[in-house]
């Protein structure tokens, strides 16, 4: 099996696990939605300022975790939010860039911004 | 613009001492203006983890006297930081004056490639001569 194959048979695996998921079965877990939110907001700057587009893919309960992404030709962190954005990418599990367009992507995934509800 | 790559921190000294303007040299000969090698460390650090991850090419860029900072650039086909490399970079940011992020066409085999690139701007390169590094 080559990578192509592997990943659309792996993600139509994953997408029929999440399929079987129900959203009312997770709850908001409010550091890591917070982060996320950070994180929309320093993206939602840079595409205005930059005129991109930003990307907010899939978000619901059962996935768990929140991707984000923005299409950029030019993308920085002001001085004054680099500690912070420093802070966030902390508590995230993925950050890349990739050349697309005459620009490039940027992404990022904070994980379990839902989590499972406790059995009371 | 030079791109300098190296590990080595006896290297980028090197390569900062030879970036220094000339109007800097008698500071740094009578010993009131030093290299920084705590940060320097840190640089060499950034620039292995960098160099680590996927297909990047970390380098460092043409050190500025004037603001006493050298930017670390990084390029690749795909900047990818996965699974506790977040936590790693931004542990190597931590002291960082500025990123970016943009792309830049390189030649290689003679063939123009689209590459990411991320720029990382370190600070404090060079000190007074009387600090005393941690």
């Amino acid at each position: 099996m080559n990578r192509e194959d592997f990943i659309k048979n792996f993600m139509s695996r994953y997408e029929k696990i999440i399929e079987s998921r129900s959203n009312d079965d997770f709850e908001v877990n409010l550091g890591q939605m917070t982060v996320f939110a950070e994180l929309v907001s320093i993206f939602e700057k840079m595409t205005q300022k930059y005129d991109g587009k930003l990307n907010i893919e899939k978000l619901e309960p059962r996935r768990e975790h929140g991707w984000l992404s923005a299409e950029l030709r030019y993308f920085d962190v002001p001085f004054d939010e680099l500690p912070r954005f420093g802070e966030l990418l902390k508590s995230a599990s993925a950050f890349g860039i990739e050349p697309k367009n005459g620009g490039f992507t940027i992404s990022v995934t904070v994980p379990n911004v839902y989590v499972k509800k406790e059995k009371s | 613009m030079t791109v300098f790559e190296t590990t080595n921190p006896e290297e980028i000294v090197a390569h900062i001492l030879n970036s220094v303007d000339e109007e800097f040299f008698p500071l740094i000969n009578s010993g009131n203006l030093k290299v920084n090698l705590t940060s320097v460390k840190k640089i060499s650090e950034l620039i292995a983890f960098l160099n680590e991850s996927n297909e990047l090419s970390a380098a460092l860029d043409d050190f500025e006297p004037t603001d006493k900072t050298v930017s670390v650039i990084a390029r690749g086909p795909f900047i990818g930081f996965g699974y506790k490399e977040p936590v790693k970079l931004a542990e190597l940011i931590s002291d960082a004056v500025g990123f970016s992020s943009s792309t830049a066409n390189v030649t290689q085999n003679g063939r123009k490639i689209l590459k990411a690139q991320i720029k990382i701007l370190m600070p404090n390169i060079l000190v007074r001569g009387d600090v005393n590094e941690r």
